[in-house]
């Protein structure tokens, strides 16, 4: 019986290879199951991790776990007045020894890929921070994008901490340094595939930025505690810590880090406040955008010279001396005084980078990248030796580009016309 | 269509003779002469027919042929009564008889003649066809025709009389447009193929008809232009559909099961139409068209998978627009295969990839839900499937209330009752709606098909599996044919100048040639280049034009771009597959662009083949509604015109 | 249906781009010189370039033969089977190599739970079915993915740069060791891997046998992929730095993953792992099929069955190395003291001692040659001669039916 196919018959053979060829394909993606699978509410989906070590030196890893139902207004249990996270701790002589200890107290899967910062103790970061970063390098989930700092007490108190409109205060401390990165200029977010950068650079120092709890009242580590109008306690970003071959060696303020900041150029946009003419108290205020950081190594004689330049322009917001400013021959001295201001955060960063023996600069990579042999002459124990004996020049230039929406100075205006009475 | 009518020269030794072939229908394998007896004509036709209800005889007379009994048969359902009563009867009644010829030679003589006489002169159908066998006559009766038996002759004859009911030219059902022509196919082929002769009046588009089909015979038409087709998709055509051996063919649908390259394939190689005027701009580019009766679906052939994606209105439209459209159609595809499986690839395997904040979200969405992400998938898309079939047969008294049951119980409910995830639903609705975008319901389906495998592969393996059955897929439409045409050109193998309209459209003007890959050499299609109206602005207050788009001329340089004198048909190395040398016939390997019998390379002036085609394409956009008239034939084009092959 | 006909000289052009790409960005080419890779690898391409011309003269001498056709011409019947052979099997090895990379990098980045066999099956299976399908398939297949590969790789570029990523300061200081360093890893560990290994072109260009425009697109092409691996590595060096660029064992998707824009585009570096598979398909299917066809053209083994053969040769051969490590140091210390051989001194050889007479015997060889692409593969049909073989005889009848008929 011929068959009916219009076209010429498959041949038997070409049919049998390619349904086998077929049924292979679908046994094997069969065979294959699910290994990998992993359904969405069989994670712990952690937000932030703070890293403490014990007297005995065995690492102790505090983990603040989400709760999605108490965040989310979907899913089945709406509205509850549960706690957004739920901080918990492990102990392990390894960083992932450590994590494996969790499975004995938890009943899902640590999912570190959305973790958001990794908090640091003190402690812990003198001790030295090299586990913890070689543990980030090598493992595929957690991020390198994560931002790092450095608590004086332990971690796992800012850990506990809520923070206001935050649900999740991972998250949430986050967004501080991001939005202080941004709008503050006091401070930078340091992720730690930066930080594991400079450690391997030429220089091996690198500086994070410290938070903790401030404040008198007790901390906000539970629901009932965020329900008030105030809360006691804060989490703030205060002072930077500096590293220096992968173990902190010390702090430095926040007005140095400042100067850090414009030095190297990292600044968006800040407020600087400064006095009027002979005065001490800086009651003006104008916000500056940097424009330039820019550090130039100049050789003099057999030492070196680091030359900072750094320029901004911006808009004055407070002004409460007298002058005339109608006039542009008067911005200059007001602008001289803030370049004066900034000048003395920078010198000030110098001096206290240079008293730690710290490079925080990364002046020893400019020598590297512009002037190789000579760096590779003095590059031995470039932090204790060679850089605390060069000197610098530190150069502003601060223009004023706006003077807000008044001409005159609101105080001046009226003791102008107290005097004319 | 008096296809009963056999061809001349043929089988004229077919009536009557039973020679060595086989009767016209296929499928008679006897030949009876019919007697001499009326009575004994109708009682065999009668028996034939087992005593059917619409079998129809009308004993008559008439004076042309005075004391002799006529007989007409017919098929009631299938026949024109009117035209039967006008065209045979009444002219019977008041037919006069020849005096002359009356009575002279022998009766034999005279009832031939008077038989011819009736057939030829009085009797007014159109189309009369003697009969001289049984079962001639009753392929004339199941043909729609009218049989009229003359006692005392063994010849009877057949007039076309076919009529009976058809449905009314409406708008198509299934492919509609805002914009453009408003007709669609209907079952009867005749009136099909009257659309498009409506549209492509040219004695160039010839139509070939056969039956197919033991027990239906339904007629099928085979059309083409032939100053424009390739003649190997022809040939092909008319072999593959010669090969069919089937009971009956019921929808055209039938057909492309039996023509189409591949049966074990996901992907259609056919296009079918129900569209006159989108078959219309499917033969003017060098396709083949095949129509069935019965069926308002045409078949067009070969195509390519970019088709798929091309509406008629993306050419009435905006050239901006449509290419809009028609890169969101092919995104819509995309999206409609992949995005369950993205969706369960994602919170499944890959959560890191989300936003930290939807990943919350989520993870609070399935917390109490009892299935895993790609049961919920699978369940979810079976139900969707299940509710789209319920729609296509629900009575239209219902379906309203059968949507609001579907959209609210089964979607918002199933959520809120914990059952699935809402972000589930979302995605089910969203895939559901790309997959209409599709103009073809053919690959429209394939895609509904598809969606399942990617699902499970993505269960299995994540993203790794997304893309594996990704990669197999393209593959298996890489070596997929149609027509001998490869299913991804133009983009692989690159046909040069098919870029402009393949993903988007460019405007017109600016595609002066017509498709390389279906069509014989490429004529151009639009003489010129922007059209006069965009040339010169209107004077003074308007700006002055941009440079570049004044001549014409330039344009069409710029259109081709090549080869001065290097011919037409495409260039080794253009993109296509050429036999290198092979020098004999079509070697088509890759289907593209080779001149039939040409030879090594091209011969542009060589006269024969090129040319003939070569007058018709200047006729400015010809059957697309543009100039009535008709450009004169040409068969001189000037040389350096027809080297312009890329399109 | 096999075909027959032609690649054109685009195809070839964008086969070659995406081989030389395949899984190069996977690693940090010439990471051994430091900041100085991409000069290193500047220099491989120019020997690259070097060793391209010598494959291009060789082949001009016999347009339409492969390699293993040269080697016959060259070194005579015998010894040109086993020399065809022996790279036959070097470039299943390759093939297999790189199957072994997929299932690694699978196994690291994607999926670490699903077993290796598993994946290396996947990806074997799906090489199989590409071979199955023949060489034009292979092309378009090639051509299809061209602008994915091509627009995926610039996004990711694009991306990096616009998350100001990118320091070019981390490229300084040039030359900071001098230029040995430079040199020693760039010949010959970079023009083994990834620059000479456009031999696979051998094997491939008879196809476009009697195109003039090949030449001139290979030629094109390679510079246009060189330009394009030192443009990726040096960006990638500039994201990361030399030091941690030597730490890592997957640099590029290291730079991706740190690309972090408007809070919601990140981990993209699950993207480019894709972009690798597919770039990894490609040379994976591509050494499978030149091996089929070398198998073919010097013993005369039919390709669906070559492939049968090496199919399953190739998915046990991945499983030969216990570990990654063996893996990766296999790579690195053993197959570029081996491939040099193939890949640099035997067509050196055949350069210099077929100097004229080849190219005369080729062409006495020309007519009756049984490996003249011109012919038809195996059982050639094209698609319209009668395939209505099995049921011809009476249905000839009825095509009578379809001959025009004139509408009355």
């Amino acid at each position: 019986m011929k068959r009916s196919y219009a076209k010429g018959t498959m041949s038997e053979w070409s049919l049998l290879r390619r349904s086998l060829a077929a049924l292979l394909l679908l046994l094997l993606l069969g065979v294959a199951g699910c290994w990998d699978r992993q359904e969405l509410n069989e994670l712990g989906i952690i937000s932030a991790t703070g890293i403490d070590i014990t007297d005995s030196g065995r690492w102790k890893l505090s983990y603040q776990l989400v709760i999605p139902n108490a965040i989310s207004s979907q899913g089945a249990y709406v509205g509850s007045s549960a706690s957004p996270v739920n901080v918990f701790t492990t102990e392990g002589d390894s960083f992932r020894g450590a994590v494996n200890k969790a499975t004995q107290e938890m009943s899902r899967r640590l999912y570190f890929s959305h973790n958001q910062i990794v908090i640091v103790g003190e402690k812990a970061a003198r001790k030295g921070i090299a586990p913890l970063i070689e543990a980030y390098m090598r493992n595929g989930d957690s991020r390198e994008t994560v931002a790092i700092f450095v608590t004086e007490g332990t971690a796992r108190k800012v850990l506990e901490q809520l923070l206001p409109l935050e649900k999740i205060s991972g998250a949430g401390i986050n967004r501080l340094i991001g939005l202080e990165e941004k709008y503050g200029g006091n401070f930078r977010a340091m992720t730690m595939f930066e930080l594991g950068q400079s450690m391997l650079g030429p220089v091996h120092v690198g500086g994070v930025a410290g938070i903790g709890l401030r404040g008198n009242g007790d901390p906000v580590d539970s629901v009932d505690a965020a329900k008030a109008t105030h809360t006691g306690t804060k989490v703030r970003l205060q002072k930077v810590a500096i590293f220096k071959e992968n173990r902190m060696i010390g702090w430095m303020t926040s007005h140095e880090s400042r100067g850090i900041l414009w030095a190297k150029g990292w600044v968006k946009e800040t407020s600087v406040s400064f006095a009027c003419e002979g005065e001490r108290l800086k009651r003006n205020s104008i916000r500056i955008r940097q424009k330039k950081g820019k550090i130039t190594p100049i050789k003099q004689g057999s030492s070196w010279l680091m030359r900072v330049e750094v320029s901004g322009e911006g808009a004055l917001m407070e002004y409460n001396c007298p002058g005339d400013m109608s006039k542009p021959g008067n911005l200059r001295p007001i602008a001289e005084r803030i370049e004066q201001e900034l000048k003395d955060d920078i010198e000030d960063s110098i001096r206290g980078a240079q008293s730690l023996h710290a490079d925080i600069f990364g002046f020893g990579n400019l020598l590297l990248k512009q002037h190789t042999r000579e760096w590779k002459k003095i590059h031995k124990n470039w932090n204790e030796q060679g850089f605390p004996k060069i000197e610098s020049e530190v150069i502003v230039k601060v223009k004023i580009n706006k003077t807000g929406r008044s001409v005159n100075s609101y105080n001046n205006t009226i003791k102008e016309m107290h005097d004319k009475e | 269509m008096f296809a009963f009518k056999q061809s001349k020269g043929k089988s004229a030794g077919n009536k009557g003779s039973g020679g060595p072939k086989p009767p016209p229908l296929g499928r008679r394998v006897t030949s009876t002469p019919l007697s001499v007896s009326l009575a004994a004509n109708a009682h065999a036709i009668r028996t034939q027919f087992g005593e059917s209800s619409d079998l129809r005889l009308r004993i008559t007379a008439s004076p042309a042929a005075p004391g002799i009994k006529l007989a007409i048969l017919y098929l009631q359902g299938i026949v024109d009564e009117t035209s039967i009563r006008e065209d045979i009867l009444d002219k019977l009644q008041f037919a006069h008889a020849d005096e002359e010829t009356h009575g002279r030679g022998s009766k034999e003589r005279q009832m031939q003649t008077l038989v011819h006489r009736l057939r030829t002169e009085i009797i007014t159908a159109p189309l009369t066809e003697p009969v001289t066998t049984l079962e001639r006559a009753l392929d004339a009766l199941l043909l729609g025709c009218c049989l009229v038996l003359v006692d005392g002759s063994s010849e009877a004859f057949a007039t076309d009389a076919a009529g009976g009911a058809v449905r009314a030219v409406t708008e198509p059902t299934s492919q509609t447009v805002i914009r453009g022509p408003q007709q669609g196919f209907t079952e009867s082929l005749e009136t099909n193929i009257g659309q498009i002769r409506r549209i492509i009046r040219s004695e160039q588009m010839i139509v070939e008809t056969q039956r197919i089909g033991r027990q239906t015979c339904t007629q099928v038409a085979l059309i083409y232009m032939k100053n424009t087709v390739r003649m190997e998709f022809v040939e092909e055509a008319r072999s593959r559909l010669a090969a069919i051996d089937i009971d009956g063919i019921i929808d055209s649908g039938y057909i492309e099961e039996f023509i189409q390259d591949k049966t074990f394939t996901l992907f259609p190689t056919v296009i079918h139409s129900e569209r006159p005027d989108q078959v219309s701009a499917y033969l003017l580019e060098g396709h083949i068209a095949i129509i069935s009766d019965g069926s308002p679906f045409g078949l067009i052939a070969p195509v390519t998978f970019f088709r798929f994606f091309q509406s008629p209105e993306d050419y009435y439209q905006r050239f901006d627009i449509a290419s809009f459209l028609r890169m969101l159609r092919m995104s819509a595809f995309l999206l409609t295969i992949h995005l369950p499986a993205l969706y369960i690839a994602i919170t499944t395997f890959h959560q890191e990839m989300m936003p930290t904040n939807l990943l919350i979200t989520l993870s609070a969405q399935r917390e109490g839900i009892p299935l895993p992400a790609l049961a919920e998938a699978l369940l979810m898309e079976l139900i969707f499937e299940v509710l789209r079939e319920a729609g296509v047969r629900m009575p239209r008294a219902i379906g309203a209330a059968i949507s609001v049951v579907g959209a609210l119980v089964i979607g918002t409910a199933s959520v809120q009752a914990g059952l699935v995830s809402a972000a589930m639903v979302i995605i089910v609705a969203l895939t559901a709606m790309s997959s209409f975008v599709a103009p073809q319901l053919n690959i429209a389906n394939s895609a509904r098909l598809m969606r399942f495998l990617f699902m499970i592969s993505a269960g299995m393996l994540g993203f790794v599996g997304i893309i594996s059955l990704d990669l197999i897929f393209i593959i298996h439409l890489a070596g997929l044919h149609s027509f001998g045409i490869p299913y991804l050109a133009p983009m692989a193998p690159w046909v040069k100048g098919s870029w402009r309209d393949t993903i988007f459209r460019m405007p017109r003007w600016a595609m002066p040639l017509r498709p390389a890959m279906t069509h014989r050499g490429a004529r151009k299609r639009v003489a010129g280049g922007k059209p006069k109206s965009q040339q010169q602005e209107a004077p003074q207050s308007l700006p002055p034009e941009l440079p570049g788009q004044q001549q014409p001329s330039s344009m069409q340089g710029s259109g081709q771009g090549q080869q001065p004198g290097s011919g037409q048909g495409q260039q080794p190395g253009s993109g296509q597959s050429q036999q290198p040398g092979s020098g004999q016939g079509q070697q088509p390997g890759g289907g593209q662009g080779q001149q039939p019998g040409s030879g090594q390379g091209q011969q542009p002036g060589s006269g024969q083949g090129q040319q003939t085609g070569g007058g018709q394409s200047q006729q400015p956009g010809s059957g697309q509604g543009q100039l009535p008239q008709v450009a004169p034939v040409d068969h001189k084009r000037q040389p350096n015109e027809q080297r312009g092959e890329q399109q | 249906m096999k075909e027959t006909g032609n690649i054109s000289a685009g195809q070839l052009a964008i086969f070659l781009f995406m081989f030389s790409i395949g899984s190069t960005p996977m690693f940090q080419l010439g990471i051994k010189a430091g900041q100085d890779s991409w000069i290193a690898l500047c220099l491989a391409a120019v020997a690259g370039f070097g060793m391209l011309w010598v494959y291009r003269t060789l082949q001009n001498r016999a347009p339409e033969e492969d390699i293993a056709g040269l080697y016959k011409l060259h070194f005579g019947k015998i010894a040109g089977t086993v020399l065809g052979l022996g790279l036959s099997i070097l470039l299943a090895y390759e093939s297999m190599r790189n199957v072994r990379d997929f299932g690694e990098l699978t196994s690291s980045t994607l999926l670490p739970q699903t077993p290796m066999w598993c994946v290396m099956l996947l990806i074997t299976a799906i090489a199989y079915y590409t071979v199955s399908k023949g060489v034009f398939t292979f092309f378009r297949i090639t051509q299809i993915l061209f602008p994915m590969l091509l627009g995926s790789y610039t996004l990711m570029m694009f991306l990096l740069l616009v998350s100001g990523l990118i320091d070019y300061k981390q490229l300084r200081p040039v030359l900071e060791n001098g230029y040995e360093p430079v040199l020693k890893t760039a010949f010959p560990d970079l023009l083994s891997f990834p620059f000479s290994q456009v031999v696979v072109l051998l094997v491939y260009w008879k196809y476009t046998a009697g195109n003039n425009k090949a030449g001139v697109a290979t030629y094109s092409s390679y510079i246009a992929v060189s330009i394009f691996l030192v443009a990726v590595n040096a960006v990638i060096m500039m994201v990361l730095g030399p030091a941690v660029a030597s730490i890592k064992a997957f640099p590029t998707l290291e730079a991706v993953e740190l690309i972090r824009l408007f809070n919601f585009i990140e981990r993209l570096d699950i993207l480019v792992t894709l972009l690798l598979y597919i770039g990894l398909y490609i040379k994976i299917a591509g050494m499978y099929f030149s091996a089929v066809l070398l198998l073919r053209s010097a013993c005369g083994v039919p390709v669906q069955v070559a492939a049968l053969i090496y199919g399953p040769i190739i998915y046990a051969m991945s499983f030969m190395e216990p570990t990654n490590t063996f893996h990766l140091w296999a790579g690195l210390e053993v197959s570029v003291k081996f491939t040099p051989i193939y890949h640099i001194a035997i067509p050196l050889i055949m350069l210099l001692i077929g100097f004229k007479w080849v190219k005369r015997k080729a062409e006495r060889q020309k007519p009756s040659g049984p490996q003249a692409p011109t012919q038809p593969q195996a059982s050639t049909q094209t698609q319209f001669q009668p395939q209505t073989q099995p049921q011809s005889q009476s249905q000839s009848q009825p095509q009578s039916q379809a001959q025009p008929q004139p509408q009355s």
